[in-house]
């Protein structure tokens, strides 16, 4: 379980890392929106980690709040950016 | 270290692959389309792959229920999220391609007051302005 919680936890920092870039850098409203929601994602996926990990089920109930909160403020953005003016 | 262990951890290591391929496309992916083709896999692949391991580690009914609630609202929520945010994008790179065509305002605008009559003008005898006014009312709903 050791290995698997280095080699998880790698790939989800690089993932985050590079999402973050994409998040700084993105030309557009949309491309940080995009990066926010694999943000979001991979958060739910660490805290679905640290589940397995400990062996308790508390921080579930976390990533169930999170997972929600992805698509609400997905769907919001969505809604309210204005338009790019480029 | 059991089997059902080494099951679970290689669906941990799987689904924690999918948000390392999402970080990298999100990043290297020339356009915002692409970018949202890939960043929508770890919501729903990577997503339940992780939660088949930490169930399979787990194990309780309790676990598997809230497991279960969140592989049903990722799997509701992220087609809807992905949609509306392509729609948004798509409109804005098709608004992007009639200004530089000249068919909405902003482009002639800019020129002086002489030729946005001038181009007004030309709108009127192409005829075009109606189906241009019409999109746009469109668009605006």
């Amino acid at each position: 379980m050791m290995w698997t919680v280095v080699i998880a936890g790698t790939m989800f920092g690089l993932g985050a890392l590079f999402a973050a870039v994409r998040l700084v850098r993105g030309p557009t409203q949309i491309d940080r929106a995009v990066a926010l929601d694999v943000l979001l994602a991979i958060v739910v996926g660490v805290i679905v980690l640290t589940a397995a990990v400990s062996g308790s089920s508390i921080t579930l109930v976390i990533a169930v709040v999170v997972s929600l909160l992805g698509f609400i403020g997905s769907a919001s953005l969505a809604k309210l950016l204005p338009r790019d003016r480029l | 270290m059991s089997t059902i262990d080494i099951i679970a951890s290689v669906c941990l290591i799987l689904g924690a692959f999918m948000s390392l391929l999402a970080g990298i496309a999100v990043l290297r992916f020339p356009d915002t389309m692409s970018r949202i083709h890939a960043a929508t896999k770890p919501q729903v692949l990577g997503i339940m792959l992780l939660m088949l391991g930490v169930g399979l580690r787990l194990g309780s009914p309790a676990v598997i229920g809230t497991l279960v609630l969140i592989v049903i609202l990722q799997f509701v929520t992220a087609p809807v999220s992905a949609h509306l945010t392509v729609r948004v994008a798509y409109r804005n790179a098709r608004d992007d391609d009639e200004r530089i065509a000249g068919a909405l305002p902003g482009s002639a605008a800019d020129d002086g007051p002489d030729q946005m009559a001038q181009a007004l003008a030309e709108e009127n005898d192409a005829g075009g302005a109606a189906d241009i006014s019409g999109a746009r009312s469109d668009d605006q709903r």
